[in-house]
């Protein structure tokens, strides 16, 4: 079995975490909760660190083995097999999301007119062949490229601190703790991405304080990424709810550094590595799970499967983010949130029936 | 062929991936074919009470030196999308909106809702939320041809007078996003510069062209070329609008006083008039503002907003200027404790006339609203509820200021 080492595990974490967070959540939110978005968004956050935390909790006490056989383990082949499918279905949603977001990004920051089997076949071949070449690739080159990724991402938005005006998020709760709920409950696509980290299980090197150190890069991150979405709300005041790309859209706010026209790439070279790399580690998991459910020891057909129901799913959407957005808002969320709340009682009951286990022995 | 080399599906994936584009990428057109760059939007009224949009649109020519060619376009249309979609007919390009730095609006439309106008800019996402508004007291085609007469070489160009307002000069620097954020607020008031096109009588600036300009209507494709004669005058005047619509113009004079109050605005000149201490007798002292700050402390009482004002500057010495000519040499020292007292005077007096101005058009350009709303929000509803008329606050508001200066020698 390929072990992670610890760094290469965390930088898999942060990668999961920030590529979704950093487009299209802030403005999607702030069309729910509008200036009390930013608590929304800590609310938000704070559900993904909580989750974090059991994951990691669970992965340490059951080192050694597979999710699917610790699954397995506690409630038999067939229902292993159906929470699994439901995870799947998960990862799904959220990787065609984020195709749809990197094609939709392309279009609107490089290219004004961009072929769509241009984007489709190198995208999904790269993609794929990371994911069919397995998750040590995908770790070393994540790991390569994480430092300048987050570097990038505190530069882009960073250039539009001149423009930030606090006064647009007061007074907080106005309208009551009302809107923002309604703009927690919105973002439940976006999160819970920490759950695909139990894919990783028994493949992760722990050494000594792993957890706490764990805990404190993706706590760092999680800051990073709610002060990033606290500038852009300050920043757009109102008008956030028009913006598409947050994170492409903060350099290009300063008239001043707009007109130096260089940080717009920068955010262009930061997404692109980053939404690849992360887009091919929801391909690899769903190709781990497909490997799992359907006993297939290599992964290029379970990898080419998944790429089929993108392909798929993407055409039913018309390669539109604005449709996927429709579905994101409605059925999907309500989708991802049902397989989120089920994964974080079973990762509860999980740590439970260890305990249980522990004052058995 | 290697054998090793064969059966790598990255080398026939890419064989594959140039076989399948290869024919579209030789038979498509390059976009600079069939998409313009468009620098600058003028929005007018046209003569059917439908709007008119001109486009400076810039035509990339192979050249030693990069002159391009400068081409206004302009097309009818009931609403702003109409009109573009005429513009692109008439051309025979998609406009590319991205590097539009300014759109200038005439006065005309400047009564009509504009946020409500430019709707379609800000949805579309096809626009730079950067780009500048200005307002013209005549045509904004005219403005914008003048514009493009001019090459990025010349002085005052259109850029480098948005630029120069956004950085220094007035309270007037409402890019495309402020607007719909102002509008968008509780209060919704914003300041808007006003530039207009002035023809010079010598013919200085005949050389003064960097690209051919030309122009084209929807009406008839004849092209007429404005007057070389025409500068941009930027004289600091701005344009308040109240709910989306032209409400009033500021002078320039009237707009610094308004400035005081202004966070963005740095640098500025400060003259105290007539002033006399041990040293100096009857003089004009013109200091050069170098930074600004402010401290707001809002409070309500007896029901009355009062908001006390710290304003911080540091200043350098200009000029002193005496009525009978006299030479004052630097051992004649201003700054003591009765200059401060006429700096204080000065910045209070000119507050109290743009607090003047304001409660006599009832506008709060000055933010008022948004001050007590975000710092005493449960009185501030308290007091708006005991009006008459809620948007009359202006009227109960009034400011105390207190200034300190140092100066920078």
């Amino acid at each position: 079995m390929k072990i992670l080492s610890s760094i290469q595990f965390t930088f898999i974490s942060i990668f999961l975490l920030l590529s979704t967070k950093v487009f299209t959540i802030t403005p999607f939110v702030f069309g729910y909760a509008g200036k009390d978005s930013i608590w929304s968004m800590s609310f938000g956050a704070l559900i993904d660190f909580v989750i974090l935390f059991l994951v990691i909790i669970i992965m340490q006490k059951n080192k050694g083995i597979t999710f699917f056989e610790l699954l397995k383990k506690c409630f038999g082949t067939i229902i292993a097999k159906i929470l699994l499918g439901l995870l799947f279905v998960f990862i799904l949603l959220k990787a065609l999301f984020l195709y749809q977001e990197t094609h939709s990004f392309f279009l609107q920051i490089l290219f004004d007119e961009f072929p769509l089997l241009l984007y489709v076949v190198p995208v999904l071949f790269i993609t794929g062949y990371f994911a069919v070449k397995g998750i040590d690739t995908i770790a070393r080159s994540i790991e390569i490229f994480a430092i300048f990724v987050l570097i990038g991402v505190t530069i882009c938005a960073a250039t539009a601190i001149n423009g930030a005006n606090f006064n647009y998020l007061l007074p907080f709760f106005e309208n009551g703790i009302g809107p923002s709920l309604d703009g927690l409950w919105a973002q439940m696509f976006y999160r819970g991405n920490p759950i695909i980290l139990l894919c990783f299980m028994g493949k992760v090197e722990f050494k000594k304080y792993f957890n706490i150190k764990f805990m404190i890069a993706n706590g760092i991150l999680l800051i990073m990424l709610l002060a990033t979405a606290l500038l852009f709300y300050m920043v757009y005041g109102p008008s956030a709810r028009y913006v598409e790309f947050a994170l492409a859209d903060l350099p290009q706010y300063d008239p001043f550094v707009s007109d130096l026209g260089r940080f717009n790439w920068l955010s262009v070279v930061v997404c692109t590595i980053a939404l690849f790399l992360t887009s091919s580690i929801f391909l690899y998991c769903m190709a781990l799970i497909g490997r799992w459910i359907f006993g297939l020891k290599r992964s290029i057909i379970p990898v080419g499967i998944s790429l089929t129901m993108v392909i798929i799913l993407a055409l039913m959407h018309q390669f539109s983010l604005p449709l996927m957005m429709v579905s994101v808002a409605n059925e999907w969320l309500w989708i991802n949130a049902s397989v989120l709340f089920l994964y974080v009682l079973l990762c509860l009951g999980l740590l439970i029936f260890r305990r249980k286990k522990w004052i058995k022995h | 062929m290697d054998k090793a080399l064969k059966y790598k599906i990255v080398v026939w994936f890419m064989i594959g991936f140039l076989l399948i584009f290869l024919p579209g990428a030789i038979t498509t057109p390059s976009q600079i074919q069939t998409k313009s760059i468009v620098l600058g939007i003028g929005i007018d009224k046209s003569e059917s009470e439908g709007l008119e949009v001109s486009a400076q649109i810039i035509i990339p020519q192979q050249s030693t030196n990069y002159s391009p060619k400068n081409l206004i376009a302009s097309a009818e249309g009931n609403s702003l999308i109409d009109a573009i979609f005429s513009i692109e007919a008439e051309i025979g390009q998609r406009l590319g909106l991205a590097h539009c730095y300014v759109i200038i609006l005439s006065d005309e439309i400047c009564s009509e809702n504009v946020p409500e106008m430019l709707d379609f800019f800000i949805r579309s996402n096809i626009m730079g939320n950067n780009s500048s508004l200005i307002h013209t007291n005549g045509k904004a085609k005219k403005l914008l041809e003048t514009s493009a007469q001019l090459s990025a070489s010349d002085v005052n160009n259109l850029q480098n007078i948005t630029k120069y307002n956004r950085e220094n000069n007035s309270a007037a620097d409402t890019s495309f996003i402020d607007l719909f954020n102002e509008y968008l607020s509780p209060a919704p008031f914003s300041f808007i510069a006003s530039i207009d096109v002035e023809e010079e009588e010598s013919s200085s600036s005949e050389g003064s062209s960097g690209g051919s300009s030309s122009s084209t209507s929807s009406s008839s494709s004849s092209q007429t070329t404005p007057p070389s004669s025409t500068v941009l005058k930027n004289d600091g005047s701005a344009v308040v609008f109240k709910k989306g619509k032209k409400l009033l113009t500021l002078n320039k004079d009237q707009v610094i006083k308004f400035n005081w109050l202004n966070t963005n605005t740095q640098r500025g000149i400060l003259t105290v008039e007539h002033f006399t201490n041990n040293f100096l007798s009857d003089v004009n002292i013109t200091l050069k503002q170098i930074s600004k700050s402010i401290d707001f402390n809002a409070k309500i009482v007896n029901n009355t907003p009062i908001l006390k004002l710290n304003i911080s500057l540091e200043t350098t010495l200009d000029v002193i200027e005496s009525p009978e000519g006299t030479l004052y040499t630097i051992h004649h020292n201003y700054f003591d404790a009765t200059f401060r007292d006429a700096v204080q005077n000065k910045v209070r007096q000119d507050i109290a006339d743009a607090l003047t101005i304001s409660k006599t058009n009832n506008f709060d350009i000055m933010n008022i609203y948004n001050i007590f709303n975000t710092s005493n929000h449960d009185e501030w509803k308290r007091f708006l509820s005991t009006l008459e008329n809620p948007e009359n606050y202006m009227e109960r508001v009034e400011i105390e200021v207190n200034t300190s200066i140092v100066d920078r020698k």
